[in-house]
């Protein structure tokens, strides 16, 4: 059954194989635990976006349009539940203190763990309008019309907001000088 | 600043997906511009920084809890070389006590018969309790000791002199990935030796600067001093994005 593709899963799903989803799970569960875990930037939170996304999707499978790819589905759930995440959360100022963290020491200067860390934390300063795209592009590895399906929004809309995304990223970046070299 | 078109077309080109003729039109205004190119240089770079930020392993029991409120157990119990074999074990117990008692005595009798077999120590090395004092090795005198218990991570470091010269051992046990890095400070290519007790829960790179563990699970360290006499020994361990710092003597 391992062999078999998301479709097939899906069907055997409806049709009561429950293990087919245990497949489903193993496929997906790291990639959409990283998706949820850089946009929540927390383990726990991540953790229980990713299981209510594969619960959910789980009880709705009879809505899922198999003419869609499978992880672009579970992912929109999954965006989703990230943001209703976000929405009940109180302001979090610790997301604040790794970009405002000292700069750059000599020490650190080939620290990759450095520009690292700089990294998540840009990430977690944009807006999430934009942090969705550059999450789903960079950790999903979702193309432009994937991505489209995930968010509801014309292709057209993904590529200029990714762009605007990876502009706004790179500044915040270069204000803490962690990518210009 | 440049103008917003060529870089758009700097995203498309590195995101796979400029035509032919786009590409082209980038490739010669980049040989011609060099604002154009340190723009691209700029967005490569981004691209690369965002790739090297490390992919987590989701915990084993996200699997399990979602199986389990669907209503159907778990057929498999994966547990890949660095996932965390411990978190994997306590959901095991929970999730079938049969399975998971018959699973830690036979797992626990294994790795007391390999360790036996490899280190060539008393089994009662493997039943040492974290809490507990290691088990120096002979003419091990002890100079310093510090207990761990940090977001997860629970052991001990001990420093002190061996038979080798200047040496630490580190004791840890943690579910969550955790990344230990330790440096003899100020001096580079200071390790003589470096032994671990179970390599599949601990990757270990050595360079100039000291040596970097990625561990997970529990396993035991030990660090020998090359002969150059220093007097500290600084260990880092991270967890996710909190890091502990601690520093010990190694001579008195």
């Amino acid at each position: 059954m391992n062999d078999l593709d998301d479709k097939a899963l899906v069907t055997r799903c409806r049709n009561g194989e429950t293990a087919a989803f245990e497949i489903l799970v193993d496929r997906y569960q790291k990639v959409l635990f990283n998706v949820a875990l850089r946009m929540l930037h927390n383990r726990e939170d991540a953790m229980d976006a990713s299981q209510t996304a594969f619960v959910k999707a789980y009880e709705k499978l009879d809505t899922y349009d198999p003419t869609y790819k499978f992880f672009s589905w579970i992912y929109k759930i999954l965006v989703n539940e990230s943001l209703n995440q976000i929405a009940h959360r109180k302001p979090q100022d610790e997301l604040d203190s790794a970009i405002m963290a000292p700069g750059r020491t000599p020490e650190d200067e080939v620290s990759e763990e450095w520009v690292q860390e700089r990294v998540q934390a840009a990430i977690v300063k944009l807006p999430l309008e934009y942090r969705r795209l550059v999450v789903l592009r960079h950790f999903g590895d979702l193309t432009y019309r994937d991505m489209s399906l995930a968010l509801d929004l014309p292709e057209k809309t993904v590529k200029s907001r990714l762009f605007t995304a990876r502009r706004m990223l790179k500044d915040l970046l270069n204000q803490r000088g962690a990518v210009r070299a | 600043m440049i103008d917003e078109r060529w870089d758009d077309l700097i995203q498309e080109e590195l995101d796979g997906v400029a035509t032919p003729t786009d590409r082209a039109l980038l490739y010669d205004r980049l040989a011609r511009d060099p604002v154009v190119r340190t723009a691209y240089e700029d967005m490569q770079r981004l691209s690369s920084a965002i790739r090297e930020v490390p992919r987590e392993e989701p915990p084993s029991s996200l699997k399990i809890a979602i199986m389990n409120a669907i209503g159907h157990e778990p057929v498999r119990q994966p547990l890949p070389v660095r996932m965390g074999w411990w978190a994997n074990l306590r959901n095991t117990f929970v999730a079938r006590p049969i399975w998971g008692g018959g699973f830690v005595f036979t797992t626990g009798l294994a790795v007391g018969l390999l360790l036996f077999a490899l280190v060539g120590r008393s089994p009662t090395l493997d039943t040492q309790g974290l809490t507990g004092a290691m088990t120096p090795a002979e003419h091990f005198q002890r100079v310093g000791q510090k207990n761990i218990d940090f977001n997860g991570v629970r052991g001990q470091m001990e420093t002190g002199l061996s038979g080798q010269g200047p040496c630490l051992y580190l004791d840890l046990e943690s579910a969550v990935p955790t990344e230990i890095t330790v440096g003899f400070l100020g001096q580079a290519n200071a390790f003589r030796g470096f032994h671990q007790e179970t390599p599949a829960n601990g990757q270990v790179s050595v360079d100039a600067g000291g040596v970097r563990i990625l561990h997970q699970g529990k396993n035991r360290y030990l660090l020998t001093e090359a002969p150059a006499g220093q007097s500290d020994i600084l260990v880092r361990i991270r967890v996710g994005d909190a890091t502990l710092e601690e520093r010990l003597p190694l001579i008195r």
